[in-house]
């Protein structure tokens, strides 16, 4: 947050050229790794023209891609929001026995590669897996079904909520709740009304991050999907498979899906640290 | 609403922050918990309001037992050193919180609330900014919506920690004088904590001098001031010079000059002396049970000359009426000091 970070009042002692060379090579390499990949991804979607763009998108199993990781989406973020904000909340705003242990499980899913935490399903509810026998038994399938990738997604995808809230939380203190309950609020009033709106803001910022996640998460998910078209395919899983049958415009027309996400996502954060960059700081400081 | 404590202890780990405390607060008083940082003030405040639970003792507030109670059924309004206002909420919203979460039956109508709400924003003088944000307010403003906040579920108890501790200096006198008479209008019974010893004799009726988690002395300003009932007591408020003397023949013996006790006199031996710098006068020079020192520092401060003297090599600290001082005085100048009294404690 550069409106928020004191004003630098050192005077620059390099040349002018050097500068203007440093600026060079920061904007070419962002135009080389970001814009140009992201200018491809719309001109290879584009390149038989709208008409084949949209066909493309409304294709029975492209379509059931998208349902698919909307789906999953509705899913794993509303989850996560509860686990995010209950996780944050137990870890800022109290202290108990375990909660180093706590805050270095809600990173596990940050520092273990997808595809493990993806084989761990596997091995757990597939049907060779651990719990395979019982869930056969029960006619339960979640391993190369949708509950598998929903799942698959939640684990991915926990940490977003949560790392986002405790920095902010425990920022803000218990003062606040404290008077509320001396003022006679009941543990459930304090939280609606005063923990809640405080954190509303990096409440709403984490789901931003939680969702792009979920929607574009590839590797766990591509474990647990199995690949099949229009029952357990979202829409990365999807692009993957078209682009290997070399249907490059398909794949790219829902690539640029996910692109667009990507882009929304991004103006809706900025717009957020723009607006609410105080209620963010902690954040802001982080990223 | 009388409070009586007694025993009270909370420990922290393995650290008593509050160690057996005793302490009966009256109705309608207004009783200040005084000490410094560390030493159980907060934490005993705390225990009061419901916020932090006692490991051994009991609390009685208006005679019921509230030592396991909920902050809620205690019926105490809380002040917090840095107001805790709801930052999300407006001033009104503020004040008004307590009674929209208030579980009376039947519940405050909304009429109600805005007439409670706007009095009590009269009461504090805020009526004009109850639709301002508390990051829009002074500290002041600040601290006064708090009291109002704290007032409006008519509380049997008003506890306040360090209420003016983060306001500058003429904003607190203003306050101070203003939380005084909001006391004597209500008549709720007032515990705050503070560090300030000034501020605590001037406001309350009572103050409880604090130290690790002990309570050192009980009285009204007056008494805690004239008579410490220790060492620390009146070092805490203001004691002024520490000086070793030796305890003779019902009298304290500085330097070989005998100096009046005000406290009771410990046992013949070596013992300590507190001299207030209010206590020392200028004296003719060779006049009978006078020290002599050489002036280190001469600074008029307001009304007062406030003196920095050397005796025998200790820094001793005196203040004179400077419109009383006719002799001439000048740095390095040697003069005779009389200790009017002095507090005397063993060791």
């Amino acid at each position: 947050m550069s409106g928020h970070a004191p004003k630098s009042r050192v005077t620059v002692a390099e040349p002018g050229w050097v500068k203007a060379l440093i600026m060079l090579a920061g904007l070419g390499f962002l135009g080389f790794f970001i814009l140009l990949p992201l200018a491809a991804v719309f001109t290879e979607a584009l390149r038989r023209g709208l008409g084949a763009y949209f066909e493309a998108l409304v294709e029975p199993d492209a379509l059931a891609a998208i349902k698919l990781t909307l789906l999953v989406a509705v899913i794993a973020v509303p989850v996560n929001v509860v686990f995010g904000v209950a996780a944050a909340w137990a870890i800022a705003k109290h202290k108990f026995p375990g909660k180093s242990l706590l805050l270095t499980l809600i990173d596990l899913p940050f520092s273990v590669s997808p595809v493990i935490s993806g084989l761990v399903y596997v091995l757990l509810f597939g049907a060779h897996g651990l719990m395979g026998p019982f869930l056969r038994e029960h006619g339960v399938q979640i391993v190369f079904a949708v509950p598998g990738l929903v799942l698959a997604t939640m684990f991915i995808t926990f940490p977003f909520v949560a790392r986002e809230l405790i920095p902010l939380m425990q920022a803000q203190g218990v003062d606040e709740e404290e008077a509320a309950i001396t003022l006679g609020a009941s543990g459930w009033q304090t939280f609606r009304r005063v923990t809640l709106p405080n954190i509303r803001w990096g409440l709403l910022y984490g789901v931003l991050l939680c969702n792009a996640r979920a929607m574009g998460e590839f590797g766990a998910v591509s474990v647990v999907s199995g690949h099949i078209r229009g029952e357990t395919n979202t829409m990365p899983l999807h692009v993957e498979i078209l682009y290997n049958e070399y249907n490059f415009v398909a794949a790219f027309a829902v690539a640029s899906l996910l692109a667009i996400l990507a882009l929304v996502t991004l103006v809706a954060k900025s717009l957020l640290e723009w607006r609410h960059g105080a209620e963010l700081a902690a954040t802001a400081r982080r990223h | 609403m009388s409070i009586n404590i007694k025993n009270l202890t909370k420990r922290f780990g393995g650290f008593a922050a509050v160690d057996g405390i005793d302490l009966d607060i009256q109705s309608g008083e207004l009783m200040a918990l005084l000490g410094p940082s560390g030493s159980g003030k907060t934490t005993l405040l705390r225990m009061i309001g419901g916020l932090d639970f006692a490991d051994e003792g009991t609390l009685l507030i208006e005679g019921e037992d509230a030592t396991v109670s909920e902050p809620h059924a205690r019926r105490v309004g809380f002040v917090f050193q840095h107001y805790a206002l709801f930052r999300h909420m407006s001033v009104f919203e503020n004040v008004a919180f307590g009674l929209r979460v208030s579980r009376r039956k039947p519940k405050i109508s909304d009429a109600d609330i805005r007439t409670r709400v706007m009095n009590l924003l009269e009461l504090v003088q805020l009526a004009p900014l109850s639709g301002r944000y508390p990051n829009q307010l002074s500290g002041g403003q600040r601290q006064r919506v708090a009291l109002a906040r704290a007032l409006a579920t008519e509380p049997r108890v008003l506890l306040l920690d360090e209420p003016f501790g983060a306001l500058d200096a003429k904003v607190r006198k203003e306050l101070r004088r203003w939380l005084r008479d909001i006391h004597k209008g209500m008549g709720v019974t007032t515990v705050f904590v503070t560090h300030d010893q000034e501020e605590a004799l001037e406001l309350a009726d009572r103050v409880a001098i604090l130290n690790k988690g002990r309570i050192e002395q009980v009285g009204t300003p007056a008494e805690v001031y004239d008579n410490p009932a220790s060492a620390f007591v009146c070092d805490f408020l203001g004691g002024g010079t520490r000086l070793d003397c030796v305890v003779a023949d019902g009298a304290a013996v500085i330097a070989g000059a005998r100096v009046p006790v005000v406290n009771a006199l410990p046992p013949a031996g070596p013992a300590t002396a507190y001299i207030r710098a209010h206590d020392i006068d200028l004296a003719e020079p060779g006049e009978a049970g006078t020290l002599s020192a050489t002036i280190r520092l001469i600074q008029p401060v307001g009304p007062q000359l406030r003196l920095d003297l050397n005796l025998d090599g200790k820094v001793v600290e005196a203040v004179l009426d400077r419109h009383a001082t006719t002799t001439p005085l000048t740095p390095g100048q040697t003069v005779s000091l009389r200790l009017r009294r002095a507090n005397v404690y063993a060791g």
